[in-house]
C-alpha cells in the first residue's frame, strides 16, 4: 500500500477538523460570538467576557460546560443567564459539593448527589457563612478538610452572588427602564442637591429623594459587581475601567451616564425576552463604539475569545494521542503507511501547539512560562520538540511515539491545572521580571522536558525490551544512545535553570541559594542526572542501568515540579491540592513499578532470548 | 610492624580491591605503609566515591526539604547541610549521636574527590577541556557558597519616607545606647536598640511606592525613590530600588525587602557579601563547559553514521 494517499487524508480530515471554530454561522439567537468577546477588567486584566466566564464556571463546577435539558451549555450562556435570569439561573445545579460533612451541613447525603442548585443551597447561606467565617480564623496550615471545603463553597457562593449583580441589580426586573428613568431624574436631582448643599430651602425635594434611592441601589452594585465592564469614555488607561456601579454613581457627579451602562442592561433585557435581534442589534452598536475608543482592549479580547474557542492545546493533546495510537499500530501492521501518517499528526499537533504557545505569548506580552499551567504546556512543547530532533537522527518511530506519549500527558496534566480558572493571570511583584522569566524558568522547564523525554524512551527500552523482539540490532543500539543524549541535554539546562534561580534570587533579595523546597527540588534533578551520568562514564550501568535510572528521573522531577508545592512552605509554593497529590503519587508508583520491571524481569525478556538465539 | 610490612608487600595486588575507599578491611592495615596510602589516594580519586557522595548528598538534600516543614528552613538547612554529621538523640539518655554524614562532610569529600581525580586521572587535552571548565566551575561555586557562609552580613535599612539615615541595623544583634537626659546633674537613660553599623553616606527615602494590579490587591510593585549622599566623594543623586533591581554601593546591596505604616515606611536588606560574584563565574564556566563537552561528544556520535549511509 502507498502511504501517501492515507498521511494526505489525515492531513486534510485534521485540518478541517482544527479550522471548524473558525468559522462563523449566522443564527436567528442572540450574537453570542460578539458578545463573548467583549472586553472587562477582571483580576487586573483585561480579557473577554468568556473568559470570566469559563474560569467562573470552572471555579464553581468544575467544569468549563453545563449540561441542562438533553444538551451542553456553554459557560458564557451560562453567565449570560445568570445575569438577565437569575431566577433561572438559580435552578441550575452547579455547585459542586465532595466533603461529606459540607454535606451534611446542607442537611445532604453523598447519595442525593454531588451537583446542588442555588435554589437548595440558600436556606442554608447563613449557616455556610457562619462556618466559613469560622474557618477563616483558623491559621492556613491547622486548617482541616471541612474546614477548607467549607471556606471553598463559601467563595464559590459569594463569587456566584456578585456575578449576577455585575451588569445589573439580581433582584431588578426591567434595569434598562429603571435606567431611563435615573437618566430622567438626574438633572432635576442634581439641582436640587446642589441647592440643598447651598442651603437653599426651595429645592425639589422629591427630586433629591428619588436620586437617594437610585444612589443606595449603585452603591450595592459597585461593591457587588464581580468584574470591571464600563470603558471609560477617554483614555486607554485600564486603571479607569469602572463596574457598572462606580460608573454610575460618577454619573451623579458628571451629570452623564456612560453608555455602555445601557448597552448592556438593553442586551440583558433583550436576552431574557428572547429577542435576538435587539440583542444584536445593541451589540453591534455597542462593538463599533469600542472599536474607536477602546481599540486595543477589543482587539485584544477578540484575539483571546478566539483563542479560547479554538483550544489548541486541547486539540494538540488529541493529536499526540492519535499519533501515538498510529505509532504502535504501525508496529504490528503496515509499518510504512502508518508510521508515516503519525509522523504528519505529530507533527500536525506540533504546529497547533506551537501556534496556542505563541498566542499566549502574544496575549500576555510574556515568555511562555507564567504559571505552573503554562509550565506543563511548555515541558510538552519542548519534549515534542525534542522528540523530533531525536527521531531526525535515528528514525527508529519510537521518539515519535514516545513525544506523543509526553506531550499527550503533559497536556492532559495542564488540562486538569486550569483548576484556578484564568490560565493568564497577572504576576505578582517578585516574578514580574520577563528576564528571568525568560531566562531561569525556560531554562529549568526545558530540563524537566528532558528528563520526562529520557524517561519515556526508557520505557521504550525496558516495556518493549520484556514483551518483544524489537529492542535489537541497530535499535537496540540507538535507543539507549538517544536515552543518554537527552540526559546530557536535560543536565545542561537543569544545571544552567538552577544556577540562574540562584542568580535571580542574588538579585531580589540578596543570597544566592536559600535550600527552598524549590530549589532544592532543582538541585535534586542536576545531582540525578550527574549520578546517572558519571555511573555511565565509570561503567557501573550498561543499557539497561541507564534505562532503570532515567525512569526514576521522571519520578524526580515530578516530585521537583509538584510534589514541593505541596509542602506548602517557601517562596515558591502554590498551595495546596489534594487532588494533584492522588495523581502525583499514582505517577510515582507506576514509574516504580517499571523500575521494578527493568531490574527484576531480565529472565523474561523476550528481547535478550532472542540476541542469545542469535547469537 | 614488621608482620604487618611482610603481609603487606607479600600479597599487594588482591588486597588493593579490599582497600576502596581507603577503608582497611584486612590485617595489612598499616600507616606507615606506602602502599596503604597509595589505595587511600586512588580511593578518594575514585568514581565509586563520587557517586556515593552524590546519592549521600540527594539523600540530605530530600531530608532537608521534608524537614522544613517542622524545623522551618534555617533550622533543616542547620542539621542536614551545614553540620559533619546529623546527630540524633541516644534513647534515655542525654547524647546526641551522629547517625548519617553532614552536608558539610559530604560537600568536602566531594570536593577533595573532584580535585584527586582530575589530579590523577583526566587527562589535560583539548578533548577533556569541557569538563575541566565544568568541576573548576563547581569547585568555584562551592567556595563561594563556602565564603558567603562566612564573609556575608546581612542587616536592613527600615526608613520612612522624608526621613535620611546614615546607619544599617542587624536585627539579630542588639547594643546598649546611652543618652544623656536634662536635668540636674548628669543622668543618662539607657536603651537596648539593634545593633547599628555606621555609613560613610547617608540615604533620604525620597518616595515608596506600592503599586497593584487595578481592581485587586495582588501587588504589581514595590519601589523606593531614594536620594545617595557621599560627601567625601562628592556624590548626590537619586536612586529607584525596586524588585529585583537593588542598589550596588560601596561592597553593599541593598534591596527592596518589605513596607510597612501604610505605604510610607520602606524596609530595605542589606547585604554585604564579597563572594557574590563567584556563582556568575562558576555559572558562565560550567555552561559553556558543558556545552562544549556534550558537542564534542554529539558530533563524535553522528559522524560515522555520515560515512555510512
Amino acid at each position: 500500500m502507498n502511504w501517501k494517499p492515507l498521511s494526505w487524508l489525515l492531513l486534510v480530515l485534521a485540518a478541517t477538523w482544527l479550522s471548524l471554530p473558525l468559522t462563523s454561522y449566522k443564527t436567528k439567537g442572540p450574537d453570542l460570538i460578539g458578545f463573548g468577546a467583549l472586553p472587562v477588567l477582571h483580576e487586573g486584566r483585561i480579557k473577554p467576557l468568556d473568559t470570566v466566564a469559563r474560569a467562573t464556571l470552572l471555579m464553581i463546577q468544575g467544569r468549563q460546560t453545563l449540561a441542562a435539558e438533553g444538551h451542553r451549555i456553554s459557560a458564557l450562556e451560562w453567565m449570560l443567564e445568570t445575569m438577565a435570569n437569575p431566577q433561572k439561573a438559580d435552578l441550575r445545579k452547579i455547585f459542586r459539593i465532595d466533603d461529606p460533612d459540607v454535606l451534611g451541613l446542607m442537611g445532604k447525603e453523598p447519595k442525593d448527589g454531588k451537583y446542588f442548585s442555588f435554589k437548595t443551597l440558600s436556606p442554608r447561606l447563613a449557616a455556610i457563612s457562619e462556618q466559613a467565617a469560622h474557618a477563616e480564623h483558623i491559621e492556613v496550615p491547622s486548617r482541616s478538610r471541612f474546614h477548607r471545603a467549607i471556606l471553598n463553597l463559601g467563595h464559590r457562593l459569594m463569587v456566584y452572588q456578585r456575578l449576577k449583580n455585575s451588569f445589573q441589580p439580581a433582584d431588578s426586573r426591567n434595569f434598562s427602564g429603571e435606567l431611563k428613568a435615573y437618566q430622567k431624574i438626574l438633572g432635576p436631582g442634581r439641582e436640587a442637591f446642589h441647592k440643598a448643599h447651598s442651603g437653599a430651602k426651595d429645592f425639589d425635594q422629591e427630586a433629591l429623594a428619588a436620586l437617594g434611592r437610585f444612589f443606595s441601589q449603585f452603591e450595592f452594585l459597585s461593591q457587588a459587581a464581580y468584574f470591571r465592564s464600563i470603558p471609560p469614555t477617554q483614555g486607554q488607561e485600564i486603571e479607569k475601567w469602572q463596574n457598572v456601579g462606580d460608573a454610575l454613581l460618577e454619573s451623579a457627579r458628571t451629570g452623564e451616564i456612560p453608555p455602555a451602562v445601557f448597552s448592556y442592561a438593553e442586551m440583558l433585557r433583550a436576552y431574557e425576552d428572547s429577542d435576538g435581534r435587539s440583542f444584536n442589534a445593541v451589540l453591534a452598536a455597542y462593538r463599533n463604539r469600542l472599536k474607536s475608543s477602546q481599540p486595543q482592549a477589543a482587539k485584544r479580547a477578540g484575539y483571546e475569545f478566539l483563542f479560547n474557542r479554538t483550544q489548541p492545546f486541547y486539540k494538540g493533546m488529541l493529536l499526540y494521542l492519535a499519533a501515538l495510537l498510529l505509532v504502535c499500530a504501525s508496529w504490528l501492521l503496515w509499518p510504512v503507511p502508518l508510521g508515516r501518517s503519525s509522523s504528519v499528526l505529530l507533527l500536525l499537533g506540533f504546529a497547533v501547539h506551537t501556534l496556542g504557545l505563541l498566542s499566549r505569548m502574544f496575549l500576555e506580552g510574556r515568555p511562555p512560562v507564567t504559571n505552573l499551567y503554562s509550565s506543563a504546556v511548555f515541558v510538552g512543547w519542548t519534549a515534542v520538540l525534542l522528540g523530533i530532533v531525536v527521531e531526525r537522527m535515528t528514525r527508529r518511530g519510537f521518539a515519535i511515539a514516545m513525544s506523543g506519549a509526553v506531550g499527550f500527558a503533559t497536556l492532559i496534566v495542564a488540562h486538569h491545572l486550569t483548576g484556578s480558572g484564568d490560565t493568564m493571570e497577572v504576576m505578582r511583584a517578585v516574578l514580574d521580571s520577563n528576564f528571568w522569566l525568560a531566562t531561569h524558568v525556560i531554562t529549568i522547564t526545558i530540563g524537566y522536558s528532558g528528563m520526562f523525554l529520557a524517561g519515556a524512551l526508557a520505557h521504550v527500552y525496558i516495556l518493549g525490551g520484556l514483551w518483544t523482539r524489537a529492542i535489537n540490532g541497530d535499535t537496540g543500539r540507538t535507543l539507549p544512545r538517544s536515552i543518554y543524549g537527552v540526559l546530557c541535554f536535560s543536565l545542561f539546562f537543569s544545571f544552567l535553570g538552577t544556577v540562574l534561580g540562584g542568580i535571580w534570587a542574588d538579585q531580589s533579595w540578596g543570597r544566592f541559594w536559600g535550600w527552598d523546597p524549590k530549589e532544592n527540588g532543582a538541585l535534586l534533578i542536576v545531582l540525578w542526572s550527574a549520578f546517572i551520568l558519571h555511573a555511565r562514564w565509570g561503567g557501573y550501568i550498561r543499557e539497561r542501568g541507564l534505562a532503570v535510572m532515567a525512569v526514576f528521573g521522571n519520578v524526580i522531577t515530578a516530585l521537583s515540579w509538584f510534589g514541593v508545592n505541596m509542602l506548602g512552605i517557601g517562596l515558591h509554593s502554590y498551595g495546596f491540592m489534594d487532588k494533584t497529590l492522588i495523581a502525583l503519587s499514582a505517577f510515582v508508583a507506576s514509574q516504580l513499578m517499571v523500575i521494578a520491571l527493568g531490574i527484576w524481569s531480565v529472565p523474561m525478556w523476550r528481547t535478550l532470548f532472542h540476541r542469545m538465539e542469535v547469537q | 610492624m614488621k608482620r604487618a610490612k611482610r603481609h603487606g608487600s607479600s600479597n599487594l595486588q588482591p588486597d588493593f580491591c579490599r582497600y576502596i575507599g581507603g577503608v582497611a578491611t584486612g590485617p595489612q592495615f598499616h600507616f606507615a605503609n606506602v602502599q596503604f596510602w597509595i589505595v587511600c589516594w586512588r580511593g578518594l580519586a575514585s568514581l565509586k566515591l563520587t557517586l556515593a557522595c552524590l546519592g549521600l548528598l540527594m539523600v540530605l538534600v530530600v531530608l532537608c526539604t521534608l524537614a522544613q516543614v517542622h524545623l522551618g528552613t534555617l533550622g533543616a538547612v542547620d542539621r542536614y547541610i551545614r553540620s559533619f554529621f546529623v546527630t540524633a538523640p541516644l534513647p534515655w539518655t542525654p547524647w546526641q549521636v551522629p547517625v548519617f554524614p553532614g552536608g558539610a562532610l559530604v560537600g568536602l569529600l566531594l570536593l577533595v574527590n573532584l580535585v584527586a581525580a582530575h589530579a590523577q586521572r583526566l587527562e589535560l587535552s583539548w578533548r577533556k577541556a569541557g569538563m575541566w571548565a565544568v568541576h573548576f566551575g563547581l569547585l568555584l561555586l562551592v567556595l563561594g557558597e563556602f565564603m558567603t557562609g562566612l564573609l556575608s552580613v546581612e542587616s536592613q535599612m527600615a526608613i520612612e519616607e522624608g526621613q535620611t539615615l546614615n546607619y544599617i541595623e542587624s536585627p539579630g544583634q542588639v547594643e546598649l545606647e546611652a543618652s544623656e537626659t536634662t536635668g540636674i546633674g548628669r543622668t543618662y537613660q539607657l536603651a537596648v536598640r539593634p545593633k547599628r553599623r555606621l555609613l560613610p553616606f547617608s540615604i533620604t527615602l525620597k518616595d515608596f511606592t506600592h503599586e497593584r494590579y487595578p481592581g485587586t490587591e495582588i501587588p504589581k510593585n514595590f519601589s523606593s525613590l531614594i536620594r545617595l549622599k557621599h560627601p567625601e566623594k562628592n556624590e548626590d543623586r537619586d536612586v529607584l530600588i525596586s524588585m529585583n533591581n537593588p542598589l550596588r554601593y560601596e561592597g553593599l546591596a541593598f534591596y527592596q525587602a518589605s513596607f510597612g505604616k501604610e505605604d510610607t515606611l520602606s524596609v530595605l536588606q542589606v547585604v554585604q557579601n564579597p563572594a557574590w560574584l563567584l556563582p556568575y563565574l562558576a555559572c558562565v564556566l560550567i555552561s559553556l563547559g558543558l556545552l562544549f563537552h556534550f558537542l564534542l561528544r554529539l558530533s563524535a556520535s553522528t559522524k560515522p553514521r555520515r560515512v555510512v549511509p
